[in-house]
C-alpha cells in the first residue's frame, strides 16, 4: 500500500475504535502529526468536540465530561503532556478519571527540530514517572491498541496514552 | 464581605440542585468543611482548572446548572477559560471570583486581580451578564439572576480573614463517585418531577 493510503486505513481504524470505546467528546490542542484524526473527530456528528488554550485546560473541559458520564479524548503532542503534566498528576489520577489522551511523539531518533530532542527523549519517563498506562501506535497493533488501553485504563480507573510516533509511517 | 460571608450569600441563594465546582486551598476546604454535600466537587489540585472542569460539565450537560467558585489567583493561572467559556457559550454555566487580591491559601502574598479587571474582560470578551458585587445581598441578586442565563461572570470582591483551620478533602474518589451519583439522581428526580 502507499503510504497516503496506508495511513488513511489506520486512521479509519482508529475512529472506529473510538466510536467503539464510546468516546464522544473530544478537545485538545492540534498537532500536525494527527491532522486526519482531528478532521475525523470534526467530521463525526455523534462526538462533541470542544476548542481550548491550552492542554491544562483541555485536561479540565475533559474532567468535567466525565464527570458527566461522557468518555473523553484529549488530543495533543507530547510537548503539551509535559505542560499539563500536573494536572494529570493532581486531577485525573487522584479523581481516577479515565480521559483517553492521543499524544503525537515528537523528539524521536530523525528528529530535526531540537526543541523537541529533550522531551520526545524523556516522554516515556514522564508517562512512567506518573504511572500512566500508555500504547505505542505501529501498524500491527493499529487494530486492537485502543480497545487494549481502555480495557486497562478503566479496570484500574486511570488515565492513558496511545503515542503516535511523528514520522512513524516512514 | 469575608470569603465565608460571600460563601455563606453563595450557598443561601442555590436551592442544591445545581453542581457547584470550587477551587483550591481555603475555598473548597471551608465549603466542604461547613457545606459538604453530594453536589459539591472540590478541585484541591490542579490550580486554574475549576472553571475549565465546569465547562466541560456543563456543555455535556445541559440541564444541570453549574456554579464554579473561583479564587482571583487560579482565574489568573487559566484567563482563557473565559474565551472558552464564551465560545462555548453555555447557558448554564456560572463563574464566581471570590476576588480577595492575594494568595489567602499561602502567606497573603498579593496577587496582579487589583488592575486586572476581570469584568472587563468578561463583558469584552463576550459573558451574557456580567456581574462586579462588594456585598452579600448585591452578590445573592447577582447569583439569583445569573442563574439560567450564562455564560455568566460574577466577580466578588472580598475582604481578607476567616477561619483557616478547616478539614480537607481527602477522599477524592469516594467524593468523585458521590457527585457522579449526585448527577444520574438529578435526572432521575427531574424526569420524576416532569411526569
Amino acid at each position: 500500500m502507499k503510504t497516503d493510503e496506508c495511513n488513511n486505513t489506520i486512521y479509519r481504524i482508529l475512529h472506529e475504535a473510538f466510536l467503539r470505546n464510546q468516546v464522544t467528546f473530544a478537545t485538545g490542542i492540534p498537532c500536525g502529526g494527527q491532522k486526519v484524526i482531528i478532521q475525523n473527530i470534526l467530521a463525526d456528528g455523534r462526538i462533541t468536540h470542544v476548542a481550548c488554550t491550552k492542554e491544562s485546560e483541555a485536561i479540565g473541559l475533559s474532567a468535567g465530561a466525565f464527570l458527566a458520564g461522557r468518555q473523553p479524548l484529549v488530543y495533543m503532542q507530547n510537548s503539551g503532556l509535559f505542560g499539563c503534566s500536573n494536572d494529570i498528576a493532581s486531577l485525573l489520577i487522584p479523581f481516577r478519571l479515565s480521559i483517553l489522551m492521543i499524544v503525537t511523539w515528537r523528539g524521536i531518533p530523525g528528529e530535526d527540530a531540537p526543541q523537541h530532542l529533550v522531551t520526545g527523549s524523556a516522554t516515556i519517563a514522564l508517562l512512567e514517572a506518573l504511572g500512566v498506562p500508555y500504547r505505542i501506535l505501529t501498524i500491527e497493533s493499529a487494530e486492537h491498541v485502543v480497545d487494549d488501553l481502555m480495557v486497562q485504563m478503566r479496570r484500574d480507573w486511570l488515565p492513558g496514552a496511545l503515542l503516535i510516533r511523528k514520522g512513524w509511517e516512514r | 464581605m469575608n470569603r465565608k460571608d460571600a460563601i455563606a450569600a453563595i450557598m443561601s441563594t442555590t436551592c442544591g440542585c445545581e453542581a457547584v465546582l470550587s477551587s483550591l486551598g481555603l475555598i473548597s476546604r471551608e465549603i466542604y468543611d461547613c457545606y459538604d454535600a453530594p453536589n459539591k466537587f472540590y478541585v484541591p489540585g490542579s490550580m486554574g482548572l475549576v472553571s475549565s472542569i465546569g465547562i466541560g460539565l456543563a456543555v455535556s450537560r445541559p440541564q444541570t446548572t453549574v456554579i464554579v467558585i473561583d479564587g482571583d489567583a487560579s482565574l489568573l493561572m487559566n484567563l482563557g477559560t473565559l474565551v472558552t467559556a464564551v465560545q462555548l457559550s453555555p447557558a448554564n454555566f456560572l463563574h464566581i471570583v471570590l476576588d480577595n487580591g492575594v494568595y489567602g491559601s499561602c502567606s497573603e502574598e498579593r496577587t496582579m486581580s487589583a488592575k486586572a479587571n476581570f469584568e472587563e474582560i468578561a463583558r469584552i470578551t463576550g459573558f451574557r451578564h456580567v456581574y462586579l458585587v462588594d456585598a452579600q445581598e448585591e452578590l445573592k441578586a447577582a447569583v439569583k439572576e445569573a442563574i439560567g442565563r450564562g455564560p455568566a461572570f460574577v466577580r466578588a470582591r472580598i475582604s481578607l480573614g476567616g477561619r483557616r483551620d478547616f478539614a480537607r478533602p481527602l477522599a477524592l474518589e469516594i467524593l468523585r463517585k458521590r457527585f457522579m451519583d449526585f448527577l444520574v439522581e438529578s435526572d432521575i428526580v427531574g424526569r420524576s418531577k416532569s411526569q
